[in-house]
Parts: structure tokens; C-alpha cells; sequence
């Protein structure tokens, strides 16, 4: 599925899946997230993962 | 400014009415240097008063409705509360100089607005505080999906 597909379906505009796909994004809401989900057809944890931040000594 | 200049080098009698019926005449006559003194005080808070008004403006000019808490505007506000402070601070100096020229016999009357200036510069300081964090805030809420 596209970029823009996916921008329909969950009605995101392009700028804020980019910010999700980059990795820039603070926090998602979880309207947001079921929307993903359900046009994904997946679970929130196919989705997100944990990495541990390294802390730069 | 110019009513002073001319008080100083063409007439002593402009010193009467200054600005707005302001009458320096007693503290010509006591001393030039307190005069000039005097009328500087009164004209660099004047300029700082102007300089507020422009700092102010050039605040409101630069707020969005669309997205109020920029820190374009941020550094605007404490800058305003910072020259009010100092303003205010100079005030109350010059309050003390025109306390200070009546215990000599001069009859020096002229309201510095020395509280006022400290009270507003306290109070947009801590409106500068919350408007950063409203900016840290309106960053997050960007990046919120």
C-alpha cells in the first residue's frame, strides 16, 4: 500500500505519516493508532516496537 | 529633545515648558549640570517607553492564530519584560536623584513611573515563562499524530 493509500484510508494527511515513518513523531493518539490498525488490518504491536535509548556519554 | 537643546544653547527660558507644560525652570537656575542631568534621565525613559511600545507591537504583529506559541514572539515578550525592569530600575535611580535635588531646595516634580515599570516587568516575566512552556507545549502537539 502507498503512502497516499494509506493517507485516505486513515485520513492522515502526508506530512503527519511522514513524521510517523521517520521516526519524529512524540506521541500518537489512539484514535490514530486504531485507524492505522484497521486500514493495516494488524495489531498495535506489529506496528510499534521498544528500543532503549543509549544515553551519549 | 529639541526643547531641551534649545534650553541649553539658545534660550534658558524654553526650560519652562519642556514637553507638555513640564517646567525645569527652578533646576536650570540651580544648576546646568543637574538640568542636563534631569533631562536626559527624562529623555532615555522616554526612548525606553518608545522602545517598549515598538518591542510590543512588533509582539502582536508576529502572533498567529493559526499557531499562537512561537518563539519568535517568546523572546519578544521576555525582552519586553527585560527593558521593563531596567526601565523601571533606571526610574526608581531617578526618583532618588529628584528625591535627592528637593532636600537641596529644588523644586523637581516629575512622576518617573518607577513601580509601574517594576510591577508590569515582573508580571510579563512570568507571562514569558508560561508563554515558552506554551511553546514547548504547541512542539509537542506538532508532533503528536
Amino acid at each position: 500500500m502507498s503512502l497516499n493509500e494509506l493517507s485516505e484510508k486513515v485520513g492522515l494527511t502526508l506530512s503527519n505519516l511522514s513524521i510517523l515513518k521517520t521516526g519524529k513523531a512524540r506521541a500518537i493518539r489512539f484514535s490514530t493508532l486504531e485507524s492505522i490498525c484497521e486500514a493495516l488490518d494488524c495489531q498495535p504491536g506489529d506496528i510499534l516496537e521498544y528500543r532503549e535509548v543509549c544515553e551519549t556519554s | 529633545m529639541v526643547s531641551a537643546f534649545v534650553s541649553l544653547f539658545v534660550n534658558q527660558e524654553a526650560a519652562g515648558d519642556l514637553y507638555q507644560g513640564l517646567s525645569l525652570s527652578p533646576l536650570y537656575d540651580f544648576s546646568r549640570g543637574h538640568y542636563s542631568a534631569a533631562v536626559l534621565l527624562i529623555i532615555a525613559l522616554l526612548v525606553l517607553k518608545a522602545y517598549l511600545f515598538y518591542l510590543a507591537i512588533k509582539a502582536l504583529t508576529g502572533i498567529s492564530l493559526d499557531k499562537p506559541f512561537s518563539l519568535n514572539v517568546a523572546d519578544l515578550i521576555s525582552r519586553i519584560s527585560y527593558v521593563s525592569l531596567g526601565t523601571g530600575v533606571l526610574a526608581m535611580l531617578a526618583d532618588a536623584y529628584s528625591g535627592w535635588l528637593a532636600k537641596g531646595g529644588v523644586a523637581f516634580q516629575y512622576n518617573w513611573g518607577s513601580p509601574e515599570f517594576l510591577f508590569m516587568g515582573g508580571l510579563i516575566f512570568i507571562i514569558a515563562l508560561i508563554f515558552k512552556r506554551g511553546v514547548e507545549i504547541q512542539a509537542e502537539n506538532e508532533l503528536t499524530i
